[in-house]
């Protein structure tokens, strides 16, 4: 578990958030926190072991911090609670999942069940990561991607085209043999 | 670039000029209905465009919203009627102002539009598409998200991409597809109607044939030269056809005779070179028969002994037997000698000189005779040598005729030996067939049709020869048109395959964005397809290729329009505005959605976006204020729309957010480690 720690750490840095190993019995809970929003993050083996304990261990960390959290002002609206099991969920754990990121009360909760390596993380921390997928379009040449789509037809009038040679003048140049 | 302000006086419900600042990060407005929320996003739209699109096919009574863009109060309102935009670049700032005087013209706007977006990559009509990009309406979240058309959708998304540089080699290869189009077209025409005109030119010919055919002279004069020659005949080509083959055949005679003369020549030379070579031989026994006679004469001739004065002294010796005769014996004496001698001693004496004297004349005689003999002989000689040497002559050029012959025989192919009989043959057939050539060929010879059959067969060989080159112009204009289609088609799938790329890049995006948002609880992840290989769709799928259209609530297709339509915002790679603006996006969203919505605008603000969102609930914007990053003074506002005492809209409450708390966990020590 404290590899997965690691990871998660490492995923959440990158973010620009501090975090830290809370301590805890079962040493599976990470705080974290940046200039909006604090939360801790609950690692499970499985989804079974999620849905038995997440209240219990929740209730025990928020009671840990509560000094902190009532003195955080506004923040405290962003106060986070984040179980993720390294587990895929069937239909009716998404749903059991579900039921638990509904409930408001207290703090934010996202509850995952993701697969325990990079991707599987940033996708279940994604709430609390930037955007993940930033199109990064680059110049389309045209030309190129014309010539090279174009290769069956005349080299001259293909040419004669892209150089925007007058119409007259590519259409004089079709119909013909490379050989010729 | 991002928003600074927005300034409207008699613009739509704002009478008075209301001044609206908007933070550098972010700006939440809240209002109840009816307070002027969506009208600063259409005073944005306005200044940037002069129009407002939400309303552009709205019209009623011959009314549009041009009509409804100035204030319609009851009081007359400002003197002064415009819209004003404040952009910052860098810390510069430019205001795109557009008035009632002049509402076609804004001013600065080609400068703000210069900054806006990459003018090379955008697409066409790029303000207006920025602005429908920028500004999220609530009209348009769900009618222009996941209720599209699937190529609606897909459209929306590829010019939200940007322009790829496509057009215009599309546009320009579609032209010179329809001119090669056009060439075609005119092409066939031409070849269409050389095609009617050869058409008519054989009817013409085939009449006049035809005409020629029923005289019954050139029936019969054809049949019988078909049936010579083994092929049709034509009957204007029959007289020049059967001419043609009366000269072959006439030549193949000539050349026939030509060898057969030359057999006979071998014949009589070599009869002659029989006849020549037994004279010779002939010649040569006589030769050797008056050889023969030659010799003993000339042997003879040799043995005689006479001396050149034999005939003088047989003259004398006569001369004496003459005078002793005559003198007589006188007195026993010998008158010439004056010696004694008896009478009968002296006429012994005279009779024996007269016997000598006719001894040598004798000898001198048969002399004389041989002499002649075998002069006579050695004449014969001569002459039989002359002969037998002109009859050798005669051989030699005997045996150069018989070489010559034999050379033109062999040269033509045949044996100078063997080929007679067959050749003879050969020349009966020939003779016969010429004769009968000879026959038909008069019938044949249509002088009376020849003027027009001649004009018909060049007017059909003419209109022939004009329907194939025609015909050559066709394959080539089609060809050209092929190539024409492949070039367009190439750049059409040119331009798809670049954009398909793009989009293959921002539909993650998209994808993200919903898993963001979750607007359904069970369907966490949608699923996205484009097909179509020229009219583009992109549909949506969720779980088991559920099309979320029809499964998903009002408030959950919002939420999916949400994620489409901040998705097209972020990918408008040609857009420079850092803007996002949401008019009233939460409608029928409930608390659990409306709280990732607000997660996802703190984090496009963490990303450098200028969120600016107007909601109807205070505690919604509360919500979404809370969730901001504030790094400063100014960077995040929180604005109040409301009523003023004097009935017209105006900012009831304006204020900066604070930035939160730096550190509320780990400045504690207790219970963390690391």
């Amino acid at each position: 578990m404290k590899a997965k720690l690691d990871l998660i750490s490492s995923v959440l840095e990158e973010a620009e958030y501090s975090c830290s190993i809370v301590e805890a019995e079962n040493g599976n809970c990470l705080a974290f926190e940046n200039r909006v929003s604090f939360g801790f993050i609950h690692c499970y083996s499985d989804l079974g072991d999620l849905l038995r304990s997440w209240r219990a261990e929740n209730e025990k960390t928020l009671s840990m911090f509560q000094f902190q959290i009532r003195s955080s002002g506004e923040k405290a609206w962003n106060a986070y609670s984040v179980f993720l099991a390294f587990e895929r969920p069937d239909e009716s754990a998404v749903a059991l999942l579900a039921r638990i990121e509904e409930d408001l009360s207290g703090t934010r909760k996202i509850a995952r069940g993701v697969n325990a390596d990079e991707d599987g993380i940033r996708q279940g921390l994604l709430p609390l990561l930037g955007i993940q997928n930033p199109p990064v379009l680059g110049v389309v040449d045209m030309v190129a991607e014309i010539r090279a789509r174009s290769a069956g037809l005349p080299t001259k009038a293909v040419d004669a085209f892209l150089l925007d040679a007058p119409n007259s003048e590519v259409l004089r140049l079709m119909g013909r043999s490379d050989e010729t | 670039m991002k928003l600074k302000f927005v300034e409207m006086s008699g613009f739509r419900g704002y009478c008075d000029p209301v001044r609206i600042n908007f933070g550098s990060d972010a700006t939440v407005i809240d209002g109840r209905n009816g307070v002027g929320k969506s009208s600063i996003f259409d005073a944005v739209e306005f200044a940037l465009t002069g129009s407002i699109a939400k309303y552009q096919d709205a019209k009623a009574n011959q009314e549009t919203v041009d009509d409804y863009i100035w204030w319609l109060g009851e009081s007359d309102g400002p003197d002064e009627r415009y819209v004003s935009v404040g952009f910052t670049l860098d810390g510069v700032e430019t205001i795109v102002t557009r008035s009632s005087l002049q509402p076609g013209h804004a001013e600065n706007i080609e400068l703000v539009a210069k900054e806006l977006f990459d003018e090379k990559a955008a697409p066409a009509a790029a303000l207006q598409q920025v602005c429908s990009s920028t500004i999220i309406r609530d009209e348009h979240i769900a009618a222009l998200s996941l209720d599209l058309k699937e190529t609606e959708r897909y459209s929306i998304l590829s010019s939200a991409i940007g322009a790829i540089g496509a057009d215009e080699w599309i546009a320009k290869a579609k032209e010179i597809h329809e001119a090669s189009k056009r060439e075609v077209k005119a092409a066939a025409e031409r070849s269409e109607q050389a095609k009617n005109d050869a058409a008519v030119a054989q009817s013409e010919l085939d009449s006049t044939r035809s005409r020629a055919q029923s005289d019954r002279r050139v029936q019969v004069a054809l049949r019988d030269a078909e049936e010579m020659m083994g092929l049709r005949l034509p009957v204007d080509e029959a007289f020049e056809l059967v001419g043609s083959e009366l000269k072959r055949v006439h030549s193949q005679i000539s050349s026939i005779r030509l060898v057969l003369d030359r057999y006979d020549e071998l014949v009589d030379a070599r009869q002659a070179k029989v006849e020549a070579e037994a004279a010779v031989a002939g010649f040569d026994a006589d030769i050797e028969e008056v050889r023969g006679e030659l010799q003993p004469k000339e042997a003879t001739l040799a043995s005689i002994d006479l001396s050149a004065s034999s005939d003088t002294l047989a003259s004398r010796l006569s001369q004496l037997a003459m005078l002793g005769e005559e003198i007589g014996c006188e007195d026993n004496s010998c008158p010439l000698c004056k010696s004694k001698i008896d009478l009968s001693r002296y006429r012994s004496g005279i009779a024996a000189l007269r016997a000598s004297a006719e001894a040598i004349n004798a000898e001198i005689s048969r002399e004389t005779k041989l002499r002649a003999e075998i002069s006579e002989l050695k004449l014969k000689l001569k002459n039989l040598y002359e002969s037998k040497d002109r009859l050798e002559q005669r051989l030699t050029s005997i045996d150069r005729r018989i070489t010559q012959a034999k050379k033109i025989v062999e040269d033509r192919g045949f044996s100078a030996e063997t080929d007679r009989s067959s050749l003879t043959a050969e020349l009966e057939e020939l003779s016969g067939r010429n004769e009968r050539l000879r026959n038909v060929l008069p019938d044949l010879n249509l002088t009376g049709l020849s003027a027009s059959l001649d004009r018909a067969s060049n007017a059909y060989a003419e209109k022939l020869s004009r329907d194939r080159e025609a015909e050559q112009v066709l394959s080539r204009a089609r060809q050209k048109e092929a190539d024409a289609k492949e070039l367009y088609d190439s750049v059409r799938k040119a331009a798809n395959d670049a954009l398909n790329q793009r989009l293959d890049r921002i539909l993650p995006l998209i994808t993200e964005l919903y898993a963001r948002l979750r607007p359904h609880p069970n369907f966490q992840e949608i699923n996205y397809k484009i097909r179509g290989e020229l009219r583009r769709h992109l549909s949506f799928s969720v779980g088991n290729d559920i099309n979320p259209q029809f499964v998903y609530s009002s408030g959950q297709r919002r939420a999916t329009g949400l994620a489409f339509l901040i998705a097209v915002n972020l990918s408008m790679a040609w857009s420079r505005w850092s803007s996002i603006m949401l008019d009233d996006p939460v409608q029928h969203i409930d608390d659990f959605r409306s709280v990732h919505l607000s997660e996802l605008l703190g984090q496009l603000v963490s990303e450098g976006r200028q969120v600016i969102c107007a909601v109807e609930d205070p505690a919604l914007a509360d919500l979404i204020c809370r969730k901001l990053p504030v790094l400063g003074p100014g960077a995040a506002k929180r604005l109040q729309l409301g009523i003023g005492e004097n009935g017209r809209v105006r900012v009831v409450e304006q204020k900066d957010l604070a930035p939160m708390r730096p550190s509320v966990l780990l400045n504690q020590p207790s219970g963390l480690t690391g």
